[in-house]
């Protein structure tokens, strides 16, 4: 990669566009999955190709193609790509070069681990959940993916970064359909993965809690949200409405989001936060070589900045952070989340379940979705609470609402800040998911739908 | 060509390991156009990627590349895929499909034709709810795509494939209307053409504020209907019969869907996206129908699932790179009814919804069919009109009762995903 990444550093140094960007990608991946007896992977898989994006006279045009041969050739594409379509009025402006490498070794690597030890350890999890005698299937899912990047651009920038993620999702299920399941996601190796035999025991526990649950009353009510749902709440409530790109020029959709506005309580601090270098997401630089920076875009209830590219960094006047992200070849930055979490607060579980009297306490995310207006999460089980103690066992409740009303109903926030990775990654309309990660203490909302 | 040439050498080296092998190949070239509010953005560029699978031991060890054609560490990763693969038993096809009689029709347009594609969907846009802004994105090319394998079969065939993503926003007095949505087919269509397909129900976008719950009459247009044949697609892989969790189990010749539904696997269509002559495996497809007026007629499989269930392979293994293979439907057509358009669809409903796109259908099982859908975009619709916005319209039960309980077919069909499907009406769903 070095080799390549010199040569890339001359093709972006002597190309006559107005600023020329090369990206290099390695990607290894393995995905091993056993269900019961049955196991099958997808791989080990190798991908690598060149990116390549190119700005004349105000627009970009870009090329891309497997291998990481051919760089020049690209650059004059990507050129001429610009050209094809006319002149353009793209804001754009990049900030001092940043040259370095990050590579973070990792106590446990998957790479020095042979397949039949991941393969192992799929099935050893796979019989723990299927020894319980209530369990009528079990599954367990491993993914590793091991991602090599180089960005250089015309302005002098060249980093490289190897980001070494791997995941888990372990699930079981009743023979009447109830199941029960954890998804783990780190960036790191295998130290993250092995002996979590404690996560078994939580799932088989929960299966067995699980095996009768009722089904909730719709309609609106009080609410303590568990840490894997209020960082879910925030990443599809506000996280994805800041991503600067989404509103697509639309003015109503970028004035719910015009910093300065209050949109919730003085208990509401949102962040997207890259250095959590543990998790799915973290990133020294991002896609377009900006160093990775913390971002807060709520503080105390108010907007206070969004997630961009150096494009629309330049368009708002605001300076970017290190959101724009592209995975895979062929893909263009776009402003993404990487780790958004909701800040703690003081109070402990028992102190919001206290405050919440009467109502439910919801906790697991099975996943979540949302329009920018609204958003839809589905928990997966939860408890009636009666008295600030929890009753009734409830099954997976669908919890939907607008976006801004529910900010707003965030009443209390805990102590006990979780975060959550997720390899699977977030998508976005048209684009490739990537890995993110989220997270938060629980929460105290007034007043959430419930289907 | 070269592609070929490069998998006939990865094949030599795996014959010197394995004596049961196969190579698939994909040469993707694309083109890709962006437009939103800003200056449109075009590219386009190709990649080459080989699957290998091989038999060592009587395992199967699979690996896969994009971008670099070497032999020698694709086989070294198979062989340490190999090492606790899955059993190895069955056999790899020996005679080479034919090509002859697959047609993937259209012509790939130039990007000046792009163009004025997104800027005229963005007017018919406009013209369908004042207002609306739309960010389009279009991806066109061809799929080179080959297979050989050791027992000397072998094969290649190109298509086309046009794909368009867009995501609209309006501006209403009742707040913001918004909704994403992409097809893919073979050719480009008309902007309107595309319009109706990606968002059937943009033109009632200002609606007043609505809610409805219980047993309805609900009309879902194709993007909804596109989500409840997931359920169809899972439950009649014949691997998820062999893993004991499909619901078409035991059903086969029985009335399991409306008798005014058939539905059809088409990986010949000439239009299709996703239209192949031949499997991953090499196994060459067919048209045939999933369910005829009702009727369930049949699983499909692959090699691996077939010798399992004692069944021949219906010429559906499908894989991603690198992948073991898997049962999967290629292009499903509902055939249409004579129910009318939409319109006259809308038209004779007294009292009931309209579900034209769903937001999250998370939490489902899908091969049971049972499933919680959160309804992004729906309509209360009385006295054969729109009467209001539906902000939080869930619709629960099992997708294969609520296709059980269709009463109407519409008379056209929509392109959602790779499917064609018309909007059809169903009885007694459940709104929560």
């Amino acid at each position: 990669m070095q080799h390549i990444r010199e040569r890339a550093e001359k093709a972006a140094q002597g190309s006559e566009a107005d600023f020329v960007e090369i990206r290099l990608e390695r990607i290894e991946s393995l995905e091993l999955s056993q269900v019961g007896r049955r196991g099958w992977s997808v791989g080990p898989v190798v991908r690598e190709g060149v990116t390549v994006r190119a700005l004349v006279s105000g627009k970009w045009g870009y090329s891309w193609a497997s291998g990481l041969g051919g760089i020049q050739s690209l650059v004059d594409r990507a050129a001429g790509a610009a050209i094809s379509t006319g002149k353009g009025d793209t804001a754009f402006s990049v900030g001092s070069p940043e040259r370095n490498t990050f590579s973070p070794g990792s106590l446990d690597p998957f790479t020095q681990a042979p397949l039949r030890d991941k393969a192992f350890l799929c099935r050893h999890y796979c019989e723990l959940l299927g020894m319980s005698n209530s369990t009528a299937s079990a599954r367990v899912d491993y993914s590793e993916v091991l991602r090599d990047r180089v960005v250089v651009n015309s302005a002098g920038t060249s980093v490289r970064e190897v980001e070494e993620l791997c995941g888990l999702r372990m699930q079981a299920a009743l023979s009447g359909g109830v199941t029960a399941s954890r998804s783990l996601g780190f960036r790191g190796g295998l130290e993250h993965l092995r002996h979590r035999e404690d996560i078994v025991r939580e799932i088989t526990e929960d299966l067995n809690l699980r095996a009768t649950p009722c089904s909730p009353t719709p309609g609106d009510t009080p609410a303590v949200l568990g840490p894997e749902l209020a960082g879910m709440l925030v990443h599809e409530a506000f996280g994805h409405l800041a991503e600067s790109d989404v509103p697509g020029g639309c003015p109503s959709l970028s004035a719910l989001v015009k910093p300065g506005r209050r949109v919730g309580a003085e208990c509401l601090t949102i962040v997207d936060d890259p250095t959590h270098f543990h998790m799915p997401g973290s990133c020294s630089w991002d896609d377009e070589g900006t160093r990775g920076a913390r971002t807060t875009l709520i503080s105390r209830g108010v907007v206070e900045n969004r997630l961009h590219t150096l494009s629309t960094a330049a368009a708002s006047g605001a300076a970017p952070a290190g959101n724009a992200r592209a995975w895979g070849v062929g893909s263009f930055p776009m402003a993404r989340m990487r780790c958004t979490l909701l800040e703690p607060g003081e109070g402990t579980l028992e102190d919001l379940l206290s405050e919440l009297e009467r109502g439910v306490y919801l906790k697991g995310c099975l996943g979540g979705a949302t329009d920018m207006e609204r958003f839809s999460l589905i928990a997966e089980s939860g408890w009636t609470v009666n008295r600030g103690k929890t009753r009734m066992l409830l099954g997976p409740v669908v919890i939907t609402g607008d976006v801004f009303h529910t900010l707003k109903t965030i009443q209390s926030v805990g102590n006990d800040l979780q975060l959550f990775g997720n390899l699977g990654g977030c998508g976005r309309a048209g684009e490739k998911a990537i890995p993110v990660s989220y997270g938060g203490p629980h929460i105290l909302v007034s007043g959430i739908r419930i289907g | 060509m070269k592609t070929a040439e490069n998998a006939a050498k990865i094949l030599e080296t795996l014959r010197e390991i394995s004596s049961c092998a196969e190579v698939n190949w994909l040469c993707r070239h694309r083109s890709s156009l962006m437009a939103g509010s800003g200056s449109p953005v075009f590219g386009s560029g190709s990649t080459t990627s080989y699957s290998v699978r091989i038999s060592r031991n009587g395992k199967l060890g699979t690996a896969g590349s994009e971008g670099d054609s070497r032999p020698a560490p694709l086989a070294e990763k198979a062989i340490g895929s190999s090492r606790s693969g899955p059993d190895f038993n069955w056999e790899l096809p020996a005679e080479s499909p034919s090509t002859e009689h697959f047609r993937n029709d259209g012509e790939l347009p130039e990007t000046g034709k792009v163009l004025d594609f997104v800027h005229s969907l963005s007017d018919q846009a406009e013209k369908a709810f004042s207002g609306t802004l739309i960010v389009s994105r279009v991806v066109w090319g061809t799929d080179t795509v080959g297979i050989m394998n050791t027992n000397g079969c072998s094969g290649e065939y190109v298509r086309n494939r046009v794909r368009v993503d867009a995501t609209v926003s309006s501006a209403t007095e009742e707040g913001l209307f918004r909704q994403s949505s992409h097809f893919e087919c073979a050719s480009l269509p008309t902007s309107s053409e595309a319009l109706s397909w990606l968002f059937p129900g943009l033109q009632y976008a200002g609606a007043r504020p609505d809610s409805m719950v219980g047993r309805k009459t609900v009309i879902f247009a194709a993007p909804a209907l596109g989500v409840l044949l997931q359920a169809v697609r899972t439950g009649v892989s014949g691997r998820v019969l062999l893993d004991g969790a499909s619901r078409l189990a035991g059903k086969l010749g029985e009335t399991v869907l409306s008798p005014l539904l058939t539905v059809r696997e088409v990986p010949l269509q000439e239009s299709g996206a996703s239209s192949a002559p031949f499997d991953s495996e090499g196994v060459p497809t067919s048209n045939k129908a999933l369910f005829r007026k009702g009727v369930f007629t049949g699983f499909v499989f692959d090699l691996a699932s077939g010798t399992e269930a004692g069944m021949p392979s219906t010429g559906n293994a499908g894989k991603n790179l690198g992948g073991h293979t898997m049962p999967v439907c290629t292009n499903i057509v509902v055939n249409a009814g004579a129910d009318g358009s939409l319109g006259e669809m809308i038209s004779r409903m007294q009292n009931g919804v309209l579900v034209s796109g769903i937001l999250s259908a998370e939490g489902s099982d899908a091969a049971g069919g049972g499933m919680i859908l959160d309804c992004g975009t729906a309509w209360s619709i009385a006295d054969g009109a729109v009467a209001g916005r539906l902000s939080n319209c869930l619709i629960s039960g099992s997708a294969y009762e609520i296709l059980a309980n269709v009463v109407e077919v519409g008379s056209r069909l929509y392109r959602t995903g790779t499917d064609s499907l018309p909007p059809v009406t169903a009885q007694g769903v459940r709104i929560r």
